[in-house]
């Protein structure tokens, strides 16, 4: 098996997903370590799961790495510190004390004294441990405003997508750009246009992507503006009609009329 | 801070990094904890088992197996599966079949995940439902080959070749 039979028999696939026996696993290291392409081919099958993994990161609960971080600072401080045995000395021919009185006192002092000592570092204890349940709690507060406030986003689109009013508009490449596509999610009831970028070539800084329908009179009318480092989906002007979409690249800022020779990518509503 | 970098810090035990380490990928990780072991409890003492176990073992990572990320998952999925296979955990997730896993994730995504990646652009488009499946029953799910044939009715020879299709989609989305 060469090289090129070897990456699409699918045992590199396998390999990173965490499928292979030993012995295969052994024999992909090996012809990675031997071959670059395959070492190449690899690593970009890792990053792939990496980002799709990615995907579903979540927010780990607060207070989660003080906790990780203290366990590994105390187990090292263990290793690290040689504890000595306290040895006193005891004294076999001591005279039996006679007073008594003095000598209880004497030890409730003593005791006392232990007693107040440990509180006063307890209650230091307690100080801290409040303050960072505080900053716990205020971190995860902030998280779940966050959260929430993506989450009610993500529905909105949801709804907005599945409703069967909504039309999804496909917008090729023209022969400007072939290589580019972006969707078009059009709601014809409530006029919402949803906007899915899948590949369009980087914006220079100064200009800008805007987004237009065409109106039943034939109008090009502008649909906003975008950039496309954007993962999202985005949200754009409604249209209340339109027979078809497309994007033009324009001055940052946008431009009121189309520039005809910058247009990228064009699709038309079905029906 | 670069991957190399992070990587000869970790390897002096550099506490700084670690937290860094932490700070980067701990989200990623408890998300794939979370899809395995489905409880947040349990996810948490996953998760300080995994970086505790980082810190210790780091010196068994091997630069020229893999990328760090890839340990990490590694550790962690590991550990999770190793939780949910144990007893006592059993009893609880015992309805946790394939046709269900990936409503199953669904529904937990919903509410838990990330939602500006909440997975519409991969529902609404090329990744069909049993592509991601077979992908998250081996990367996520640690399922072997022959479970994995046996819980999508397949033959054990076409598990290669799907997982191949499969990620030539996951691909595409990418």
């Amino acid at each position: 098996m060469n090289n090129r039979e070897y990456i699409e028999s699918g045992m590199l696939e396998l390999y990173a997903t965490g499928l292979l026996s030993i012995e295969e696993m052994r024999d992909a290291e090996l012809k990675a370590c031997q071959f670059s392409e395959i070492k190449t081919e690899l690593e970009s099958l890792q990053t792939l799961l990496e980002r799709y993994a990615m995907k579903y990161s979540m927010i780990s609960p607060a207070g989660l790495k003080e906790q990780i971080m203290q366990q590994m600072e105390s187990s090292a401080t263990v290793a690290d510190s040689k504890v000595k045995p306290i040895v006193r000395p005891i004294s076999s021919t001591q005279a039996p004390s006679i007073n008594y009185l003095a000598v209880a006192s004497m030890a409730l002092l003593v005791i006392a004294a232990g007693f107040a000592i440990r509180f006063a570092l307890q209650a230091d204890q307690y100080k801290q441990k409040v303050n960072q349940l505080t900053q716990a709690q205020e971190s995860s507060r902030i998280a779940l405003n966050a959260t929430s406030h993506s989450l009610v986003n993500a529905q909105e689109q949801l709804t907005a997508l599945t409703d069967p009013n909504t039309e999804r508009i496909t917008m090729q490449g023209t022969p400007k750009s072939p290589e580019s596509i972006a969707m078009i999610y059009w709601n014809k009831e409530t006029k919402t246009v949803y906007l899915d970028v899948k590949r369009l070539p980087a914006q220079p800084s100064d200009k800008q992507y805007q987004l237009w329908y065409i109106d039943t009179a034939n109008k090009p009318v502008n649909a906003g503006m975008f950039d496309v480092n954007s993962d999202n989906m985005l949200k754009m002007i409604d249209a209340p009609d339109a027979l078809a979409f497309a994007v033009t690249l324009e001055p940052r800022g946008g431009s009121p009329n189309p520039t005809m020779d910058q247009m990228y990518v064009i699709g038309k509503v079905h029906s | 801070m670069s991957e190399e970098e992070l990587i000869s810090l970790l390897f002096k035990k550099d506490k700084q990094a670690f937290s860094y380490l932490y700070d980067n990928y701990s989200a990623a990780l408890y998300g794939v904890i979370f899809r395995i072991v489905q409880d947040e409890n349990t996810a948490a003492d996953v998760m300080q088992e995994s970086f505790v176990k980082i810190w210790s073992h780091f010196s068994h990572y091997d630069k020229t197996k893999g990328k760090l990320f890839t340990w990490l998952v590694n550790i962690a999925r590991n550990l999770a599966i190793d939780t949910t296979r144990s007893k006592g955990f059993k009893n609880q997730n015992k309805n946790l079949d394939v046709e269900n896993i990936v409503i199953h994730i669904d529904a937990h995504k919903s509410t838990s995940f990330k939602p500006e990646h909440i997975g519409l652009k991969a529902l609404l488009d090329k990744l069909r439902p049993e592509q991601r499946t077979i992908i998250d029953l081996a990367y996520f799910g640690g399922y072997t080959q022959m479970e994995i044939a046996e819980a999508l009715k397949i033959p054990l020879g076409t598990v290669k070749t799907r997982m191949r299709m499969a990620i030539l989609e996951l691909r595409k989305i990418f």
